[in-house]
């Protein structure tokens, strides 16, 4: 494992920090990202925006705004930013006044790959595109899961317990933030941690073989059950 | 007319009020003084609900207490539509109830840790909002499974039910009583589609969409 390399920049590292397809138009999400919170929300040309969660005016958290579809508005003053650029174009208390170009929200690179959107805390690009690993064929993402422990232990537990289960034949932690399985039946299982905080951890993961329409709910659900009940064994760990 | 016994900041008043309003009635409002009152405690209101809980509401002869059975009573006896709470369908007519029977779960998990946040009741913080985590998760995960299978709403018809209003307003609050939605984006999505729901109206606390 090249651990070390990874572990000396995480900001500069690239994590998924929602499925692509629960971005939904005219809605934002909100996550976090190594306890940096995020206002997630696709435009209506249907890019995905990343932001600091928080309006550069008075703080409040961009989440209880507006999706317009081209900007996002902050619910306590009106202060409206552009998609892409998070410029303010509108501050509705100085009517017809250009606002600064130092007024902007905090932008994250965002792009989206296997099914999910991916970003990072490091603001200025170095030709990264994103993720380098994951499924190359077409995929099925799960229900990603909340769990309440450390990356750390979720990702050992994650490679524990797809070991334990009969027909996988390999698991790679490819690195500490993705687990793979490999089962040469069934096909392969990709786990993408999100280290929400220190102390809270999403897994999104996907399988490398999408099923057919008629048995994706059932799949859907089993493997939900699963990882469900992956999740209660971490917490109780977690806890104890 | 109706009489609506209510408070403003009352989560299970305000799911009263919003489902008048989604259905286009009119109604008074007797303001209770429950905090700091504790005008839900008097005497007076005692005789009207023994239980001692807002809200109330008095429709002609009519003295019908629980925010849940107010929900019923009104769609029942108001809604032409039939869609509010629909009796057709024995399934949905259950998923109704039990979603019913999940909102009053809320009370004392998510509506409780809000009460001793905002009101200074005097209970267990740690295990109300603990509780109120557990129910969420159920929500959230009958919510994603629900949009993977097309419908927008806790119960089976394409429209909302008396179930999404119910629970609405416990789950909307939740963060005033330190419970943090951010793990549940299921049910994020979902209230944002409650508050598109034609004639929604906000309480404080609560923004339209």
């Amino acid at each position: 494992m090249a651990a070390s390399v990874v572990e000396l920049d995480l900001a500069s590292r690239w994590f998924p920090v929602c499925r692509g397809e629960e971005a939904v138009a005219r809605h934002v999400v909100h996550t976090a990202l190594l306890g940096q919170e995020l206002a997630i929300w696709r435009s209506d040309d249907g890019s995905v925006n990343a932001w600091e969660n928080r309006c550069p005016h008075r703080g409040v958290r961009l989440t209880v705004g507006t999706n317009l579809g081209n900007a996002l508005k902050c619910r306590y003053h009106g202060w409206t930013f552009e998609s892409g650029s998070g410029q303010c174009t509108e501050r509705p208390a100085h009517p017809g006044e250009k606002p600064p170009a130092l007024v902007r929200a905090r932008t994250f690179p965002c792009v989206e790959e296997h099914g999910y959107a991916w970003t990072r805390l490091r603001e200025d690009g170095d030709g990264d595109r994103g993720p380098a690993v994951g499924p190359t064929r077409p995929t099925l993402t799960l229900r990603s899961i909340h769990v309440r422990a450390p990356a750390a232990m979720v990702a050992e537990s994650l490679a524990r317990h797809a070991g334990n289960m009969p027909a996988v034949s390999r698991v790679d932690a490819v690195d500490p933030y993705v687990v793979h399985a490999v089962d040469p039946q069934a096909g392969s299982t990709w786990y993408f941690l999100q280290p929400v905080t220190d102390a809270e951890t999403v897994i999104h993961a996907t399988l490398a073989d999408a099923p057919s329409p008629a048995d994706r709910l059932a799949v859907l659900r089993r493997e939900n059950h699963r990882l469900r009940a992956v999740r209660d064994a971490i917490e109780a760990r977690a806890s104890s | 007319m109706i009489r609506l016994y209510d408070h403003e900041l009352c989560d299970d008043c305000y799911k009263v009020r919003l489902l008048l309003s989604l259905l286009g009635l009119e109604w008074k409002t007797r303001r209770i003084d429950f905090h700091p009152g504790r005008e839900h405690e008097s005497e007076w209101f005692l005789r009207l609900n023994p239980l001692g809980r807002i809200p109330v509401i008095e429709d002609g002869d009519c003295i019908m207490r629980d925010a849940q059975a107010i929900l019923v009573y009104l769609a029942a006896k108001y809604d032409e539509s039939g869609r509010w709470y629909p009796g057709r369908d024995a399934r949905t007519y259950g998923e109704v109830a039990m979603w019913l029977s999940f909102a009053g779960a809320l009370t004392p998990t998510a509506s409780a840790a809000r009460l001793h946040a905002g009101f200074a009741y005097d209970l267990d913080a740690d295990r109300a909002r603990s509780g109120a985590h557990r129910l969420f998760r159920v929500l959230d995960e009958h919510l994603w499974f629900a949009e993977q299978e097309g419908r927008d709403w806790l119960c089976g018809p394409g429209h909302p039910t008396i179930a999404d209003i119910a629970c609405f307003p416990g789950i909307m609050l939740s963060e005033e009583g330190g419970i943090s939605r951010m793990p549940y984006p299921a049910i994020r999505r979902w209230t944002d589609r409650v508050k598109r729901i034609s004639g929604f109206v906000p309480m404080p606390g609560i923004f339209p969409a």
